[in-house]
């Protein structure tokens, strides 16, 4: 068998899997980034010794970011759901006659003032908030930063996840639900059985992206005496004995990166549009000339 | 018989924002209140603290909007430069404008901040000729403009692609030059698309400014930080923690919502019937 | 079979529906025809109330509909729609399309469901499809599917709204065939469209209608030859050219 043919054939076929750009993409940054280090460890710029040696002080702080993520982004879907249908069924309730509006407007003022406000602040000054009301309330419990922080997190991924499970609801094609209701579907089951499945394939990509932003977000927790990733880095890189920066943040850069860039590239490279879904980028086609566009003509 | 159904009157949608605002507003009065449930509401406190009389917190407002006024910009030029770079027909421009953008997305940006400060001083110490401290900060900035750039890149990326090709090659058949049908076509159509989005990231920006009260700059998160550790150790008290924190996210708030109102009249003004961006 | 008597339809300040009254008997085809905003897809809707008449009555088969004691889910089972947009349920294949409205609406055993559903598939000629998804499927499939999803509730009566104007020509002959072996059947249908074709050869009777009222009606030669009113002649004139 001629190695020529095999290697053409095994990049033909690597160009027509759906996942060629997305794996060289992060295989050529991989190799960038490799090649840098070296190259600035040859120089003696970096330290190679110092980030082997340094490299399992990060591991428990990493978890305890990992942890805190997650627990507030679970908690946050079992709040966000129902503030998601009361924000995206709030308006028509209102529409629909004094009794129904009486008791669902004080229920979807209270929402969307929540959500609003959420949105409408940073997060470190909600994490500061909180966590000191925390520290305040239970003097000396050690425990209280990472929950005092935690609950900041759920807090602040409620207001954002709320929105997702709004568009989600909202995006369903109105043309669908009246088909529903064409064969005799009551509105429970057209709920049931055509705006839920799609709002579910609706949402995947956006909730994926919230929960990348809230694991960046748990970054601020280490400023609120938790020994998550960022304070084990910031651990690292300052002091004027130990410190070595670049050293630190090649080390977390590897670390979140680990864990963001696979993330993001599996829901087809997410934007932060500002966590509110329903503004995706088009993605323009896979082809290797797709995503390239003349602006001026040539010559 | 069931009651017509009523199309819902345009001007309700701005009323019904005005009353979300009017509700927070009330939320954070609450807020203050239930505060005092806790310890003595001091009403003159709340007060005293809010600019213009309260000097920390003015203080801090006039240099969040001067971060503002930096970083936007900056973030902007950044984020036109590396997007229309990322849709070059020359491979070498899209190279580093992808390794930009990916280089600054997966980050949190707190950690991007806080590292340029540090990388800064580490690399200039020693250096008795210039402001370490204001060299170190605006190296920070610079990471927070550029973090903020790479999804600005994304975005202006996208209005770009969104312009249907066509429009240069009708450009070019009428005779138009390259620049003409930069600016007359490809652009507005673009701005338009993005608009939205850019709005979006602009309010995400300013929220973010509060990270670089990390590297100690005298914004008003800083000033929460400075206050609440001066309420703590002189006693803590509770209620005036939860009062000095919520007039800070007030004031953020109410700088979001006047950015964001702005940008979406802007966009209103300038829209085109039938031209919107990915629809959904 | 299906009557309307006086129906009016305000949609805030609009008066769509200005005092509407038709008659369809019981296996007749009746075409609605007209300029767009003359109320067509409104009046359709209210026959199964997926709009409610303000004023006015519908009676279906001796049993007038718009009573807010009937449920409007029961009468949406003795009239089937097709929308302009087929709207077939994307995250379905077509088989579960047609098989949906028997399973959770006739509340039908699964197995039966598919026979039917398998049956009125092979009825719009598409037996072999019944796996793919709508995505799948050109415009004319689609919208042969959506009418199969409607006929296999077993209605009395199909209402279709503009079924053909969404279709690229090459597609429109086959959902007219369709329709048209509805008609032979001896199905009742009211249908709104621009197909004059399908008006002339399929109707028994034509209605025009514009501005929210009923101008003029009849028998399609009477109405497209022999127009009475200026109005209609005025339509007819663009229409055929």
């Amino acid at each position: 068998m001629d190695p020529r043919t095999t290697l053409e054939d095994l990049w033909d076929a690597l160009e027509e899997s759906p996942f060629h750009r997305t794996a060289i993409a992060i295989l050529s940054l991989f190799a960038f980034a490799v090649v840098l280090i070296m190259a600035l460890a040859g120089a003696h710029l970096i330290s190679l010794p110092f980030m082997a040696d340094n490299a399992s002080f990060l591991l428990v702080p990493a978890l305890t970011s990992l942890g805190a993520t997650i627990i507030s982004f679970s908690l946050g879907i079992f709040g966000a759901i129902p503030m998601g249908l009361v924000r995206s069924f709030g308006p028509r309730l209102l529409k629909q006659g004094r009794l129904r509006a009486a008791l669902a407007a004080p229920l979807y003022g209270g929402v969307t003032s929540y959500v609003e406000a959420i949105r409408g602040t940073p997060a470190l000054v909600q994490v500061f908030l909180v966590a000191q009301v925390s520290t305040i309330i239970f003097p000396g419990n050690p425990d209280i930063p990472f929950w005092g922080g935690v609950l900041a997190l759920t807090l602040n991924t409620l207001g954002y996840q709320s929105e997702v499970f709004r568009a989600g609801f909202q995006s369903v094609n109105q043309a669908q639900i009246e088909a529903a209701k064409a064969i005799g579907m009551r509105p429970r089951q057209a709920f049931a059985y055509v705006t839920l499945p799609q709002g579910i394939r609706l949402i995947t990509l956006p909730l994926v992206n919230e929960w990348v932003a809230l694991f960046k977000a748990s970054a601020l927790l280490g400023l609120v005496a938790v020994p998550e990733l960022n304070w084990a880095a910031g651990y690292l890189g300052s002091g004027s004995a130990r410190g070595r920066p670049i050293e630190a943040f090649i080390m977390v850069s590897a670390v979140y990166r680990a864990i963001i860039i696979p993330l993001s590239k599996a829901v087809g490279d997410g934007e932060r549009t500002h966590r509110i879904p329903g503004l995706g980028t088009p993605e323009p086609g896979r082809g290797r000339r797709a995503g390239v566009r003349r602006l001026v003509p040539a010559r | 018989m069931r009651k017509s159904d009523r199309r819902l009157h345009p001007a309700s949608h701005l009323v019904r924002r005005i009353l979300s605002g009017v509700i927070v507003a009330e939320a954070a009065l609450l807020l203050v209140y239930l505060a005092g449930v806790f310890g003595t509401y001091d009403l003159g406190y709340a007060l005293s603290l809010l600019p213009p009389r309260g000097r920390a917190l003015t203080t801090g407002l006039l240099t969040t909007l001067g971060f503002m006024a930096v970083v936007i910009p900056l973030g902007f030029s950044l984020g036109f430069a590396f997007g229309w770079a990322r849709t070059s027909t020359a491979w070498p421009a899209r190279a580093v404008a992808t390794t930009y953008v990916e280089f600054f997305r997966g980050m949190p940006p707190i950690v991007l901040i806080a590292f340029a400060f540090l990388i800064t001083i580490v690399l200039l110490k020693g250096n008795d000729r210039i402001d370490l401290f204001a060299f170190a900060t605006g190296a920070g900035v610079m990471a927070l403009a550029a973090h903020s750039g790479a999804y600005q890149a994304e975005i202006i990326r996208a209005g770009i692609l969104s312009v249907p090709t066509g429009q240069v090659e009708a450009g070019e058949a009428i005779g138009m030059s390259k620049g003409t049908i930069l600016t007359r076509i490809t652009l507005p159509q673009m701005f338009r698309i993005s608009l939205p989005a850019l709005g979006n990231e602009f309010a995400s920006l300013i929220k973010d400014t509060s990270l670089l009260s990390t590297i100690g700059a005298l914004d008003l998160t800083f000033q929460g930080k400075n206050l609440s550790s001066v309420l703590i150790t002189g006693g803590g008290s509770l209620d005036l923690v939860i009062i000095m924190w919520v007039e800070i996210a007030v004031l953020y708030f109410v700088i979001t919502f006047v950015v964001s109102r702005s940008l979406l009249a802007i966009e209103r003004r300038f829209r085109v019937p039938g031209l919107e961006a990915a629809q959904l | 079979m299906i009557t309307g008597v006086n129906l009016h339809k305000w949609f805030g300040e609009l008066h769509v529906l200005k005092g509407v009254s038709l008659e369809v008997a019981k296996g007749e085809t009746l075409v609605i025809i007209g300029p767009s905003g003359s109320g067509k897809s409104t009046l359709l809707r209210c026959i199964n109330l997926l709009v409610q008449p303000d004023e006015g009555d519908v009676i279906i088969d001796g049993v007038k509909v718009n009573d807010p004691k009937i449920r409007p889910e029961w009468v949406r089972q003795q009239v089937g729609m097709v929308f302009q947009s087929f709207n077939l349920f994307t995250h379905l294949t077509a088989l579960h399309n047609v098989m949906i409205g028997l399973t959770k609406v006739k509340r039908l055993p699964k197995a039966e469901a598919e026979r039917i559903a398998r049956f009125e598939l092979e009825r719009v000629g598409l037996a072999d499809k019944a796996d793919a998804y709508p995505a799948q499927l050109s415009g004319g499939q689609q919208q042969r599917v959506a009418i199969a999803r409607a006929l296999a509730l077993n209605p009395k009566a199909m209402l279709f709204d503009e079924p053909t104007s969404a279709l690229d020509p090459e597609y429109i002959r086959e959902v007219l065939d369709v329709m048209t072996k509805l008609a032979d059947e001896g199905m009742t249908m009211v249908v709104v469209t621009h197909e004059m074709g399908f008006a002339h050869n399929v109707a028994d009777r034509v209605l025009f209608m514009a501005d929210g009222v009923v101008v003029e009606e009849g028998a399609p030669e009477e109405v497209f030859e022999r127009p009475q009113k200026n109005r209609t002649k005025a339509f007819v004139a663009k229409i055929l050219g």
